[in-house]
Parts: structure tokens; sequence; C-alpha cells
């Protein structure tokens, strides 16, 4: 603490602002050396300093059990939420690419140029290491329009890197595409994934489960693999050096 | 620097989430109100993404959030037509009515300590959960909430005196009851 004003001198007690110092830690060995020894050779100190260390504690105390926020539809939970998925990776991704770019003075913070994206679509990439040759494209709607959107947006990355691996990963909405007895589109899917070896086609296991609870008979795809939930299969392949890019 | 090196090495996602708890707790402090504080926490790592390139090697991660949470507060006060300026943020309470929560608290002493919290002025309220709940240092403190360091050791100071003075009275007075509005008032 700099020019420590203790009034002490003539034998009058420290100022409240020194003894709070001294409870929180701020004063040097020297003055709380000396802070010490008042406390020892004066009863009334003492006892000031003991009420406001309790005090202290019970602010401390008091906020050791904060009730968590009651469920709320509008801003859901990091994952486990369909709608929250999207933003919960982008906030997760634009941090960590953001310490990226910082330390390894990269693009944008989590923004992307892959060769061959048409345009309208955004690439986002976790690390520095990114493999152009992985892609996840990542559904959550179950719209017919952007369900061929993205079996098109699949075609269009192949021809261009025929070697990629492409994941298709569908969560929430975007399960429809995968599910047999709804999808408009398993002829195509079954044909992609007959020519193509190196397209996957990722379920979220939540919300497999989660239709499931509500009664709807879940039927699926042969060529869809389940995964325990759709925001870790992104997050571990973003990890891996995948590039993200959501339809 | 060691910090930053074992944060690029964690998943992201554990990261923030290991943090939300103490933004949390922090926010609910200042607000006394479960909601807000949840908005509160998400709008600051809303921020935290966007700015993270101000984000220095030295200096802790949990400060910089503390400091976008109490921009985040700011707003939300600003945001309000009855608060207009963040000055005289030492002279203003933010009070509400109490939640479910604390009504349902198992020890008194937590609801009374709250309680008298929500009287102090919202600067002092923020330094002391800074200084006692999260247990940060004066210069901290000055630093996350962009005021000098004399002027947090007296609202320290004050704060303390306020607090120690209103659990004394309320051992022998019931409490006041409040109007069922969260309110915002100068005191002069």
């Amino acid at each position: 603490m700099k020019e420590p004003d203790t009034r002490d001198a003539g034998g009058i007690s420290p100022t409240p602002e020194y003894l709070n110092a001294f409870l929180d830690g701020e004063l040097t060995a020297g003055e709380r050396a000396h802070v010490m020894t008042l406390l020892e050779s004066d009863p009334a100190f003492k006892a000031r300093a003991c009420e406001m260390r309790t005090l202290k504690e019970m602010v401390r105390g008091a906020y050791d059990g904060v009730p968590a926020a009651p469920a709320r539809t509008r801003r859901p939970a990091f994952h486990g939420v369909p709608q929250g998925l999207a933003a919960g990776v982008l906030l997760v991704l634009g941090l960590g690419a953001g310490w990226m770019a910082h330390d390894f003075s990269a693009g944008p913070p989590g923004h992307h140029r892959l060769v061959g994206l048409p345009d309208g679509y955004q690439a986002i990439a976790l690390s520095e290491r990114v493999d152009h040759g992985k892609i996840i494209l990542h559904l959550d709607s179950g719209e017919p329009g952007r369900q061929a959107q993205v079996l098109d947006l699949a075609e269009t990355l192949l021809d261009r890197q025929p070697s990629a691996r492409i994941e298709i990963v569908a969560n929430s909405y975007g399960l429809d595409l995968l599910r047999a007895d709804v999808t408009p589109l398993r002829d195509r899917i079954e044909n992609m994934a007959r020519r193509h070896a190196n397209l996957s086609f990722v379920v979220c296991g939540q919300a497999v489960a989660r239709l499931k609870r509500s009664g709807v008979q879940v039927n699926l795809l042969p060529v869809a693999h389940t995964a325990a939930s759709a925001i870790n299969a992104i997050m571990t392949r973003m990890g891996q050096g995948w590039v993200y890019v959501k339809v | 620097m060691r910090k930053l090196f074992s944060l690029l090495n964690f998943p992201a996602r554990r990261r923030l989430e290991a943090l939300r708890p103490r933004l949390h707790r922090l926010a609910y402090a200042w607000c006394h109100d479960t909601v807000l504080a949840d908005d509160l926490v998400q709008d600051t790592l809303a921020k935290a993404l966007t700015r993270s390139d101000q984000l220095r090697d030295e200096q802790a991660l949990e400060s910089w959030l503390f400091s976008i949470l109490n921009n985040c507060w700011r707003d939300h006060l600003r945001a309000r037509r009855d608060f207009l300026d963040v000055s005289e943020l030492d002279e203003v309470i933010y009070s509400e009515e109490p939640g479910p929560e604390q009504h349902y608290a198992s020890r008194q002493t937590v609801q009374r300590v709250r309680r008298a919290i929500a009287c102090l002025p919202i600067g002092q309220r923020q330094v002391i959960t800074l200084v006692d709940i999260e247990e940060c240092g004066y210069a901290d403190v000055a630093r996350i909430l962009d005021v000098p360091v004399g002027t947090i050791m007296s609202r320290l100071s004050r704060a303390r005196q306020a607090l120690k003075q209103h659990l004394s009275t309320e051992r022998s007075a019931p409490a006041e009851r409040t109007d069922g509005q969260t309110v915002i008032r100068r005191i002069k």
C-alpha cells in the first residue's frame, strides 16, 4: 500500500481505510507487523478489527449458494438445446479463435477462407492447424430447401476436392433429413453415400432421445451414425482442425 | 502466460463453463436478480468474443471478464430511463423485491447480509463484492471498474460502515417492506 496513513503516531487508532487494507491483504509485511502489534496493545482496535473481519466473512458467505437462473427457452444453455447450438458454437469459437488470432496473427476471429465454398456460406475454424480437406456441414432445419442445400453443398465441395472428408451433422429439426420415414431425399442420400466413401452422416443422439421421449418413433437411414451429442461431435472435430460450415 | 498456455490447451467450452458460475455469482451480488444475472453473464461472454483481441497476456482472464461484466451492468442501468448519469453510480441504489429463492434461503444471516448489501449504492456494492467475494486486490478492482484506487478504498470503507450499521440496527428492528418493484433512486 502506498503512503499508509495510520494516524496512530499520537496513539489514535488507524483509519478505517487502513484497517480495511490490513483485512484485505493490501499491506506490506512491515505494515502488517505494525498492525499486529497494535492489535496486541489496543483492545478497542482489536474489537473493531474482529468486527470488520466477521463482516467480510459474512459478505463472502452470503453468495456461496447463489440460485441458478430459472430455466428459460429464450436464452438456451450451451449444449443440449438445439436452438442454442449455433450460437453456442459461434460463441465458443469466437473466443477460441480470438485467442488464436491474438497469438498467431491469423485472420479475423473464427472466420476462415475455404476454397470452393459458394457465396453465402461462412466457414469457421477453431485453430491455426486447419485441415481444408475436413469439413463439417451442420444442419438444424427441417425445411426442404435447406435439406437439399446441405446435399448440394456437399456435392459442390466433393466435386472440387474429391478426397475431402465431409461430415453432415444433423440435429434439432435437421434430424428429419436422416429419418427414413420422413426424409424426402432418401434416394439421393443413399446414392451419394454409395458414390462417396468419405462422406458421412451423423445425427445428434440427444435430439433422437428427445423425440423418442415425446413418443415419436425414430427410424434412421442405415447410412446415419449417431453421436452422443451434435455439439460434442462438432467441437471434437473442430479441435482436430475440421472446418465448420452452418447451412 | 502459463494461464494463457493452459487455456489454449483446454476445450474452449470447458473454459467458459468453468468461469460462468463465478460470473453469475458476481452478477447476482450486484443485481440480486437471477434472471438479470443470467442475461448479464450471457452478454459478457458474447462481448468477450468480439473483444478478445483486447486481452493482454499478463492480465488475468477473470479480471478482464469482470470488467466486461461491469460494462454490461452499466449498459443495463443506462437503458433504464430513470438512470442517466453513470458517474453517479456511487449515489444510486438498486433494489428489488426479494425473489422466491431469498424467501427459501436456509440461513437467516445470508438474507440479512444480502438485504444490507441491496441497500448499498451500486458503486459501493460492486467494490465490496469484488473484494470480499472474488478476493480481488484493490488495484484489480480499480482496473475492473475503471476508477482510481483511492475511490475504491473510500467506497469500500463507506460500504463496510454502512453494512455494519445496517446489520446492527436490523437486529432490533424488523426489515422494511419493499413495494414489489425494482427501484433505482438517488440518495443525496
